[in-house]
């Protein structure tokens, strides 16, 4: 048995390393597709040919596709992402410096979403088909069909201006923190600035919740019909005829089972989100990774594009891959 | 007694938390700051601190406020003024310039300004070949006449030289001195202190400065991408001085009476072109009809709610040599002439024509697409189907130099406040020539008017230009955005200027 686990898990990574290859092709290819280039992106309409040439050729943009991938990849096999056409630096500074912002904004969004929506879930459940059940469920509904960008100027709205709450980056530009994770929740704390972290916590509430509140929405509906499910089972049925507690049957019994299928779905988004939040990072002003893609993008500078996009498919592939494994451990059944 | 898990986890949580309070608590009953502040909200985020590589408006904010460039502007126009130059002369050609620099100048670094650091500077741009390099283009060779004059020697004769002088790229930097792209080392009334991408720029004053210490300590510039947010941030206090409203917020905060409003009349200008090189539009008599078929007041009144004002002709008013009476014989409303005019061309009521496109970018200016919608909706009045396609800009420009479309939307930011950066590079066929236009006349007089050094001459040389153009109609002249810069109401001192110049030295935080 301890054999498959690892014929499994060995054909997992292969798999994953074959995901992140094509991912590496596609952006390739997509990036050169689109029309335009660096250079007539930052000149505008004043571009001259010359100029546009002169940067063509500096960039290596003149050379085929297949030779510029050949470049490409050799240089990334040494680590090397290469460097922003645009902003001169190397890729990889640039992702490290928005990569830490986008995290934290994920990790609290992903708080939120899973107290949310799983205890708002087995609320509904055990309401079964009551008022609570229905408000609930059709919430979860609304949550998750709303437009990030209306839900986030929403909420942008409401904190700021209806509750008077700071919004808006990461913090209040007269704190001067030293940064030392790169997480601002951290780093206040860390400098021992309680005023700067309250601060920094209010703001980034609204952007957390634009991000986890069609999450929390998806969550609480599949964890809703999960317990439910479970509910019906013959275990269920001859822990109720023990006699036993209904707190105990539903955390010793209904919930254990009931929150497998829930743990995949959120592994599952919680990547999602690491990409999701372009909208969300604009709105409100977070200085994270989505940003610098859709930046980049705007601007056709290659290099980040495929440096940022490949980072964020490895983060992607890989919490997947983890999560396909750890299902493993916690369900026996998959094993044989 | 031994505790079991789930205690010892909350002890150390709550000793950890009583722990942050002690320390924190100091610092929450520190007295605030006696530091001025000003804090700046954006919605772009520069680019590259580099004078000579920087060619967007967010970099160059901030790079005008660390650095001097040789010439600036009188406040609150575009007429010129002294800066690290004093004073300037040019020879009976206008080729040959030469300009005195202002004595004990420093950097921040503490060197010393000269005539060799010019040099040197200015052969720097050139060899980085950054994206404003190609003004540069003009200068032949740069020499030093002593340690404070320095002379350009021109590839030709060139009247609007000075002006080129007060752009970003002409700002000295100390030779030695390395990634001045992220550690910019200046003249001017601020210093760098921090640059986190994306997020915000931090100055400081620079107390040594020339003309006196600035009036606030320290100059913050957050980015704000969403206007909406930088709105926000703004009504809430949380900046004190907004650039990059929204032409559609203008009317709202304009009323909100803890914001003061800085407004002027800018030099952008925004018109549809048209490509003359294919049918229709090689047939004056049809691009006049679609002239006259716009209804201008519409789009200034209700689409842009009075924050911009009418482009009759080429050149905005703000600009030397603009022709007032372009007012009387320009185009204006009128869809019973330009129904005329379309019969004339050989299409009555638009028969035979085919649909046209019009390509735009609403990405890069945001109410193009409604005045867009308004072009489309006025030119199927009077019988021309127009098909709008919103690209985003890289998209578009692609299409635009490549010169597939039929109609376009686009605006125009001079890179030195003289008309010949409008006919030059916009009318003449050696210029972009995004339109295929071509006319030899305007040729001549462009080539002309910039050899010319006397002013009135030019000015008359541009009058007559601005007719020729508006006559052979190779634009729908749309409009001229107003600039608004929005402040707190303890903001004082700040001076709108009409060129994208903004100067935070003279601002005042009461």
């Amino acid at each position: 048995m301890a054999k498959n686990i690892f014929q499994y898990i060995f054909y997992r990574i292969l798999q994953s390393i074959f995901s992140i290859f094509s991912a590496i092709v596609i952006v390739f290819i997509l990036s050169r597709v689109l029309p335009g280039n660096p250079a007539v992106a930052i000149l505008g309409p004043k571009a001259t040919q010359e100029n546009i040439e002169r940067v063509t050729r500096e960039w290596g943009l003149d050379k085929s596709y297949l030779e510029q991938f050949m470049i490409y990849i050799s240089r990334l096999l040494r680590g090397d992402l290469g460097d922003s056409y645009i902003m001169g630096y190397s890729v990889s500074r640039l992702i490290a410096e928005r990569l830490p912002a986008s995290f934290e904004l994920v990790i609290v969004a992903f708080i939120i979403s899973l107290v949310l929506g799983i205890s708002l879930g087995i609320l509904a459940a055990r309401k079964h088909e009551t008022k609570v059940d229905l408000i609930l469920t059709s919430l979860s509904v609304l949550s998750f069909s709303f437009p990030a960008l209306l839900l986030g100027v929403l909420l942008l709205l409401f904190f700021g201006i209806s509750l008077g709450l700071p919004v808006g980056g990461r913090i209040d530009p007269k704190y001067s923190i030293r940064i030392y994770t790169g997480f601002i929740l951290l780093d206040t704390l860390l400098n021992g600035n309680l005023s700067a972290f309250l601060d920094a916590f209010m703001r980034i509430i609204p952007p957390a919740l634009t991000l986890a509140i069609p999450l929390a929405g998806l969550l609480l509906k599949l964890s809703r019909n999960s317990v439910l499910e479970v509910m019906t089972q013959d275990f269920v049925r001859t822990a109720k005829m023990k006699k036993l507690s209904e707190k105990v049957i539903m955390y010793r019994h209904v919930l254990r089972n009931a929150l497998l299928p829930i743990i995949t779905i959120a592994g599952l988004y919680f990547a999602v989100l690491v990409t999701g939040d372009i909208v969300v990072e604009t709105i409100f002003a977070w200085p994270g990774l989505g940003r610098l893609i859709w930046e980049a993008v705007t601007l056709r500078d290659y290099m980040v594009i495929q440096g940022s996009v490949l980072v964020v498919s490895i983060i992607y592939i890989a919490v997947n891959a983890v999560v396909d494994i750890l299902y493993l451990y916690i369900d026996p059944r998959i094993r044989g | 007694m031994a505790l079991s898990r789930r205690e010892t986890i909350m002890i150390v949580i709550v000793v950890a938390v009583i722990a942050l309070l002690a320390v924190s608590f100091p610092r929450l009953i520190t007295p605030p700051q006696v530091e001025k502040i000003l804090v700046v909200g954006t919605t772009y985020d520069p680019k590259t601190l580099d004078p000579a590589l920087a060619y967007d408006i967010a970099s160059a904010i901030v790079i005008q406020n660390i650095y001097d460039a040789l010439v600036g502007y009188k406040p609150g126009t575009a007429e010129l003024a002294p800066k690290l130059a004093e004073r300037w002369e040019f020879d009976e050609s206008a080729t040959i310039w030469t300009f005195y620099l202002r004595k004990n100048v420093k950097f921040h670094d503490g060197t010393e300004l000269t005539a060799d650091i010019v040099k040197h500077s200015i052969e720097r741009a050139k060899q980085l070949q950054g994206p404003p390099a190609f003004l540069l283009d003009v200068i032949d060779r740069v020499e030093v006449v002593d340690k404070h004059t320095i002379r350009f020697i021109l590839n030709y004769p060139f009247a609007p030289f000075p002006s080129l002088t007060a752009f970003i790229i002409f700002s000295p930097v100390p030779p030695h001195a390395t990634n001045l792209e992220e550690k910019p080392i200046g003249t001017g009334p601020f210093k760098l202190e921090s640059w986190k991408k994306g997020e915000q720029v931090v100055l400081v004053a620079n107390k040594d400065y020339w003309r006196g210490s600035p009036k606030v300590d320290r100059l913050i510039i957050k980015i704000y991408p969403d206007p909406t947010t930088l709105r926000v941030a703004l009504e809430k206090g949380e900046v004190d001085l907004a650039l990059g409203i929204q032409p559609q917020d203008v009317e709202a905060l304009s009323k909100n009476p803890n914001i003061k409003m800085a407004s002027i009349e800018g030099l952008v200008i925004e018109w549809m072109g048209m490509n003359l090189r294919r049918s229709p539009f090689n047939n004056t008599l049809l691009r006049k009809a679609i002239n006259y078929a716009i209804d201008y007041d519409y789009i200034l009144n209700i689409v842009l709610r009075g924050t911009a004002k009418r482009l009759y002709g080429p050149l905005p008013p703000a600009v030397l040599g603009y022709d007032p009476e372009v007012e009387q014989y320009g185009y204006r409303y009128n869809p019973e002439l330009a129904k005329k005019l379309l019969a004339e061309a050989g299409y009555p009521e638009g028969k035979g024509l085919r649909e046209l496109e019009l390509i735009i970018s609403s990405a890069e200016r945001a109410e193009r697409k409604d005045v867009a919608a308004v072009v489309h909706r006025n030119l199927k009045e009077v019988g021309i189907n127009v098909r709008v396609v919103d690209i985003d800009w890289p998209s578009f420009l692609d299409r635009l130099f490549n010169h597939d479309f039929d109609m376009y939307m686009v605006d125009w930011f001079p890179d030195y406040v003289d008309p010949d950066d409008w006919i030059v590079p916009l009318f003449a066929s050696y210029g972009l020539n995004l339109d295929g236009y071509n006319n030899t006349l305007v040729d001549e007089l462009a080539l002309k008017a910039r050899q010319i050094a006397d002013p009135q001459e030019r000015i008359n040389i541009y009058k007559q230009l601005q007719r020729i153009i508006v006559d052979d109609a190779p634009w729908a002249f749309l409009y001229v955005p107003k600039l608004y810069v929005f402040m707190q109401k303890n903001v004082e001192g700040f001076v709108l200027y009409p060129v994208y110049y903004i100067d935070f030295y003279p601002v005042e935080k009461l």
